[in-house]
């Protein structure tokens, strides 16, 4: 039971980089690229964290798991919010 | 092989290809730190945590940062820097044969290595015992192999003087038309992320004494934490170095030395550890290495004599 749970996680996790992964190639400019990769980040990583924590069957694991999703999390946001912050600057700039 | 690892081999080999052939410098970089990540899950693949910590942080971290902020300068310098031209065909000849006889050298090295129970692996495996730390990695580089570790931590040192004799042009300013600096989230970064990294760093130098980890993993992950604090304005590169930063840079050679010289007398040997006392020794030494590692990679990023704390 445990196992069909963790699977659908996983697989749901790895659902949201594919699709995060085809919007950054996509997507036709900065911004709507930064949604779709940090989509990827935050809900993929977290899904497919809770999977392996799932699989894992050890509490301490599952909290490792939880704080490293927490930090990518936190640093994937900031970075983004720095890229898009430096593009909307630039391109003020060149108007 | 599994199917995961042919992959990730390709994967190696055309990040490595595309790397050199990249058409502009920039996307180069970025292939190269995409490499190095991709070296450090091979190097877990393979059962190495410890060259894949060492990977992650330097090879693809720092070296990355590093790469990406000498870029940023030559940006500065002329946009468009280097000529398009290729090389001359003697050149690019060279080049080739160079390669394809150095590759085969090695492939042919290779071939004839055979990997037997009488190897030096083996040997430190056994007598494990005698180093008087747990763990494998740690006991060949700072017991059975003490000396290659001293002379590469002088091999450091020694990359940081003439690194801060050429770099000095190529220093790391904060650029003008940086923008951001005036974002809230920076202070997030500073007040909430550098304490994490440091502890996570400090935790690596210690856990080499019985798991994954080491001086050069822990010394990294720390120097990325003065990075961010750098990057966000807390500290900045400063030209007079104090005495104290000084001797923390050389701390490491000087614990691994001065340890190994007053315990001549009783050892009879240089670097030879008692081996009631090896432990504390170890991680005496480890973690003055860890402090000159971290110091002497963060002035290698800001090419500059020292580092000092912005005074708000």
């Amino acid at each position: 039971m445990t196992d069909w749970i963790s699977s659908m996680f996983i697989i749901a996790g790895v659902g949201f980089f594919l699709a995060g992964t085809v919007g950054l190639l996509r997507f036709p400019d900065v911004f709507t690229r930064l949604h779709a990769l940090t989509k990827a980040d935050n809900t993929g990583l977290g899904l497919l964290g809770v999977g392996v924590a799932l699989q894992g069957q050890s509490f301490r694991l599952a909290v490792l798991i939880a704080l490293i999703w927490f930090l990518a999390v936190t640093a994937s946001s900031i970075a983004c919010h720095l890229v898009a912050r430096h593009n909307l600057h630039s391109e003020e700039g060149e108007r | 092989m599994t199917l995961f690892d042919s992959v990730l081999a390709l994967l190696i080999a055309i990040l490595a290809w595309r790397s050199v052939t990249a058409p502009d410098l920039y996307r180069g970089i970025v292939l190269f730190i995409t490499l190095g990540l991709m070296l450090a899950l091979s190097w877990a693949r393979l059962d190495a945590p410890d060259l894949a910590l060492a990977e992650a942080a330097i090879g693809a971290g720092l070296l990355g940062i590093l790469l990406l902020s000498t870029w940023r300068v030559l940006q500065r310098a002329a946009p468009r820097q280097g000529s398009d031209e290729p090389a001359s065909y003697a050149v690019r000849w060279l080049a080739v044969v160079g390669s394809t006889v150095f590759g085969g050298t090695v492939a042919v090295a290779l071939y004839g290595l055979q990997v037997g129970s009488d190897r030096a692996g083996a040997e430190a495996l056994a007598s494990l015992d005698l180093a008087g730390i747990d763990q494998p990695v740690t006991a060949v580089l700072l017991n059975f192999r003490s000396y290659d570790t001293l002379l590469e931590m002088g091999v450091l040192l020694m990359a940081l003087i003439g690194a801060l004799l050429i770099r000095s042009p190529l220093a790391y300013e904060p650029w003008h038309g940086d923008t951001a600096v005036e974002s809230p989230l920076m202070s997030v970064l500073a007040k909430v992320f550098t304490p994490i990294v440091v502890l996570v760093g400090i935790f690596l130098v210690w856990a080499g004494a019985y798991g994954p980890g080491g001086a050069f993993q822990g010394g990294a992950v720390l120097a990325g934490a003065g990075v961010l604090l750098l990057l966000c304005r807390r500290l900045y590169g400063d030209a007079d170095a104090t005495l104290l930063l000084r001797g923390l840079l050389v701390l490491g050679v000087t614990a691994f030395i001065v340890i190994g010289l007053l315990l001549m007398p009783w050892q009879g040997a240089f670097l030879a550890y008692p081996p009631g006392l090896v432990y504390v020794l170890l991680v005496v030494i480890e973690f003055s290495l860890a402090v000159s590692i971290a110091l002497s990679l963060l002035l290698l990023f800001t090419g500059t004599h020292a580092v000092r704390a912005v005074r708000s």
